[in-house]
């Protein structure tokens, strides 16, 4: 459980032996057709205020036409995806793709079990599973700014953030007392659902979320992770719900996975 | 493509990042698990005269908990109480900290040990996802008694739902042998529901923010020290309270009702201060009193702010039993009217 210095530089290595493999294997998993696939939703993208100062960056940022899934990736559609992909199977894949928790609480290393809902979202998937899985279907998974731009909306409207009342209930997101965890909550004005839900989500772009580029082992230190230092990277540092899904994915390597942490995907307009 | 490659060395690189920091304290030291024990109780006496490599294991439980009569709060907490389990080491021990995050945590946790000479307190070391545990050493340099807490952000949040504790460092020559001792710690806490109000209660932010608190409570919780779990003592018995203050907004005039402190360790450092009536205690600081019981008695501790007493919860009984002293206090000896003023011609008058 604990990593001590000698595995930890073993993993590191063993990562980096391994990247032109899972490079190729990205390649070859493009297959558009995925019968399985969730249903996309158009967004029409447009200037956007991030909760994140990025890069020093002041004012709107230019979010292009995406598509998003409607919903996160279920138990049922990553049985599918590993049925197509087996070497994505708990069973077969390398420890530096994905923790031991993966998939660890399915009943079997194919199929989720009768302990867990078909339609549920799919959890305890690393950065690399998640990534793989959005690349099959010939897709990727959302960027940060994406994620942010679709979570905007609430029920009727695309930028519901200026509600102070509907924002502070977001900070329950991720626990099951999130907005979206209750079974008829509606979906957003995007047509979208469960982004404010029991379970976080992959974005493809999360190591770079920590205060700007990833200053890890740089000089000026993870601003985020210490006391009284937390907000200089947030436009509104009353915004806990993004403070606290930044806080959680900041905390994360890639090959990590979580009981309340699950994706989904996004793609280019046609 | 890129986006793949972008992570893997990003992951790559925080990995060999963490290498640097691997520490390479002296292996000769005997080991020791620390006793760690839940509010109002304290590890034993620290015996030892040498120093010791203490193995302290913590957990970060995010549980629902009683915080009034009827009344819930989701608390997130260290070791499952509030305040958090109690760890007590000596001047001079090298600490091995292990910190543990349960596994259906909804967040990331960490841990920013006062006590600590090092960057973030620990909290830089201790990054510790859900389902996940770290660990981090660090020698105990200077004796006193200090506040840890979780310094993930969002930090006042966090500290909001109980995430601190006390950590006791004994000095080289030990301290006075007393016949009791407690662990108080008091902290403020913000729901959206008004005080008293039924159910599983939701954070406030807004009432964080303006520091307007719901509840003021001593240990987590209304009543966690008063009837069957009030503080009990003998009379004639020395006592000495770690008293801490969580915050996260308010300081703390802490004073029991009834009693004098015979010494108050100053911000719970070395010095102390003789004959003490109420003392301060900082949001993320503590103090350590001292006192005899000298006659029993339900004995009030309280928050000298007193309106949080009476409207927010911050009251706890130290229960003391034992012979009567008349000569110290008498309890009372005589009422009755005394006689009017005289004559009743003032009425209207000047």
């Amino acid at each position: 459980m604990i990593r001590t210095a000698a595995p930890r530089t073993l993993l590191c290595l063993a990562l980096l032996a391994a990247l032109p493999p899972a490079l190729s294997a990205g390649q070859a998993a493009a297959a558009p057709d995925q019968p399985a696939a969730g249903e996309y939703l158009p967004l029409a993208g447009g200037d956007f205020r991030s909760s994140l100062r990025l890069d020093d960056a002041i004012g709107p940022r230019h979010v292009a036409p995406f598509q998003l899934m409607r919903e996160p990736v279920s138990n049922r559609q990553f049985e599918a995806f590993l049925a197509k992909e087996p070497r994505w199977r708990r069973d077969r894949i390398a420890r530096v793709f994905a923790d031991n928790g993966y998939l660890a609480h399915w009943a079997s290393a194919d199929a989720a079990g009768t302990d867990e809902a078909a339609d549920a979202p799919v959890r305890h998937v690393s950065w690399f599973v998640a990534d793989a899985y959005c690349r099959s279907q010939g897709a990727r998974l959302p960027d940060w700014l994406e994620w942010e731009f679709a979570a905007a909306a609430d029920a009727t409207r695309h930028d519901a953030r200026e509600d102070r009342a509907w924002r502070m209930r977001l900070v329950a997101d991720g626990s099951p007392r999130a907005i979206d965890a209750a079974a008829d909550a509606p979906a957003n004005a995007y047509g979208i659902r469960n982004l404010h839900g029991r379970q976080w989500e992959w974005v493809g772009d999360y190591s770079t979320l920590m205060a700007g580029s990833d200053k890890r082992g740089q000089d000026d230190g993870d601003r985020l992770r210490f006391c009284g230092a937390t907000a200089l990277s947030f436009t509104d540092r009353e915004d806990y719900a993004v403070l606290k899904r930044v806080a959680l994915l900041s905390a994360l390597q890639s090959n990590a996975t979580l009981g309340n942490l699950g994706f989904r995907c996004a793609k280019d307009p046609p | 493509m890129k986006r793949t490659r972008l992570s893997l060395l990003a992951y790559a690189i925080a990995c060999a990042a963490g290498l640097a920091g691997m520490p390479a304290f002296a292996a000769e030291l005997p080991v020791i698990k620390a006793e760690l024990t839940a509010p109002p109780h304290v590890p034993k006496q620290i015996e030892r005269k040498t120093p010791a490599k203490v193995v302290v294991e913590l957990e970060t439980i995010e549980k629902d908990m009683e915080i009034s009569e009827g009344v819930t709060y989701n608390f997130w907490t260290f070791g499952g109480t509030v305040p958090g389990s109690f760890i007590r080491v000596r001047e001079g021990d090298t600490v091995e900290f292990h910190l543990k995050n349960a596994h259906d945590s909804h967040v990331p946790h960490n841990i920013d040990l006062h006590a600590v000479t090092g960057t973030g307190g620990g909290a830089e070391a201790t990054f510790t996802a859900p389902g996940h545990a770290t660990q981090f050493s660090f020698k105990a340099l200077q004796p006193g008694l200090y506040v840890y807490h979780c310094a993930m952000p969002p930090v006042g949040m966090h500290i909001a739902n109980g995430m601190y504790g006390l950590i006791l460092v004994e000095p080289e020559e030990g301290m006075a042998k007393v016949d009791k001792e407690f662990y108080v710690m008091q902290g403020d806490f913000y729901t959206e529901g008004k005080y008293g109000e039924a159910g599983l209660q939701p954070f406030s932010l807004d009432k964080a923010i303006d520091e307007h608190p719901t509840y003021v409570v001593f240990n987590g919780a209304e009543g966690s020290l008063t009837g069957d779990n009030a503080l009990k003592a003998e009379a004639g018995e020395t006592i000495r309270m770690f008293v801490g203050n969580g915050g996260p907004n308010l300081v703390s005039s802490f004073h029991i009702i009834g009693e004098i402190f015979d010494k108050v360790y100053v911000e719970g450092g070395s010095k102390y201060q003789e004959n003490v009536q109420t003392t301060l205690v900082p949001a993320g600081g503590a103090t350590m009193v001292e006192f005899k019981a000298d006659v029993p008695g339900n004995f009030v501790l309280v928050d000298h702010s007193i309106f949080r007493t009476f409207h927010k919860g911050s009251l706890g009984i130290l229960k003391v039993e034992g012979e009567e002293n008349h000569e110290i206090y008498t309890g009372q000896q005589a009422t009755g009217e005394f006689a009017p003023p005289a004559a009743a011609a003032g009425h209207g008058k000047h």
